[in-house]
């Protein structure tokens, strides 16, 4: 992260990488992704999410098939530490998971 | 082959004396690849020991199958080390507690009265990381039944496909047994 205070002009190679490519934004949630995989069965996936966030069926199965279906799907948002427990207790079930800021 | 039937508020299971002994020998081998071998130097804070957290960085595993197990958390490597470092030891802790549960269970009778919370959830979890382990060991793709008719016979890959297959079964008849409701 830089903190230019604007005093100086800027190098050039700076103008050619922006600085604020890395600076957190407070403001934006945190996001929990399960990623597909060929091993964890469709019926566990769906049993995993109800268990986890206590979702209802409908909303599991539903999060499930986007996961097969696209690859991927964002299951919960919050701080970064609530995310944080979500994706340890998703890696403890055998899910791939990974958080990020959400862009 | 198994039986798997819900009553009531519990999923009673049966398995045979061979089962058992497959299942005990496949935990098995999860169990010791999660064991940390890097212990044994003595030179772990007890008290970083005590609350979970490693003092010094934890490498990423270079074994794809142990990777699989204990997956990175970020894109980014270097919060990616930073979680494991705080995490490694309670995920490995927390697997090995299902994988102990279930030996615990399949030692004894042949009927197993699971409950539905914690009971069905040590038996699926700890089934799981059996399946992922074998899964990335074979490199398995969601078409691998076909995969496994194409294999010659005497191909050593075919009994590994076989216990793959049969946990996969067992797994999803648990899981659906619990949802049954």
């Amino acid at each position: 992260m830089r903190h230019d205070g604007g005093v100086a002009a800027p190098a050039v190679e700076e103008l050619e990488a922006p600085a604020d490519e890395d600076v957190v934004e407070p403001d934006r949630p945190w996001i929990t992704i399960v990623w597909n995989d060929p091993i964890n069965l469709m019926s566990y996936v769906t049993y995993v999410f109800q268990k986890l966030f206590g979702y209802s069926r409908e909303k599991a199965h539903k999060l499930m098939l986007d996961v097969h279906e696209k690859g991927k799907a964002v299951v919960s948002s919050g701080t970064r530490e609530q995310m944080e427990i979500d994706v340890a207790r998703l890696h403890a079930a055998g899910l791939w998971a990974t958080l990020q800021q959400d862009d | 082959m198994a039986s798997v039937k819900r009553r009531g508020e519990k999923v009673v299971v049966r398995l045979d004396a061979a089962e058992r002994s497959v299942l005990a020998s496949l935990l098995g081998a999860v169990r010791a690849l999660l064991a940390d071998e890097d212990d044994a130097s003595g030179e772990t804070d007890p008290l970083a020991a005590f609350v979970g957290m490693s003092d010094g960085p934890v490498e990423t595993p270079e074994d794809p199958i142990l990777l699989r197990l204990l997956p990175d958390a970020y894109a980014d490597a270097e919060q990616s080390a930073e979680f494991r470092r705080l995490t490694d030891s309670d995920l490995r802790a927390r697997k090995t507690e299902a994988i102990d549960r279930v030996l615990d269970d399949v030692a004894g009778s042949e009927r197993l009265d699971l409950d539905l919370d914690e009971g069905i959830g040590m038996w699926v979890q700890a089934i799981n990381d059996v399946r992922l382990v074998l899964g990335t060991r074979l490199d398995v793709t969601e078409d691998w039944p076909e995969t496994l008719d194409d294999l010659p016979p005497d191909d050593p890959r075919a009994a590994l496909y076989d216990f793959y297959g049969w946990l996969s079964a067992l797994q999803d008849r648990l899981v659906v047994a619990a949802m049954d409701d």
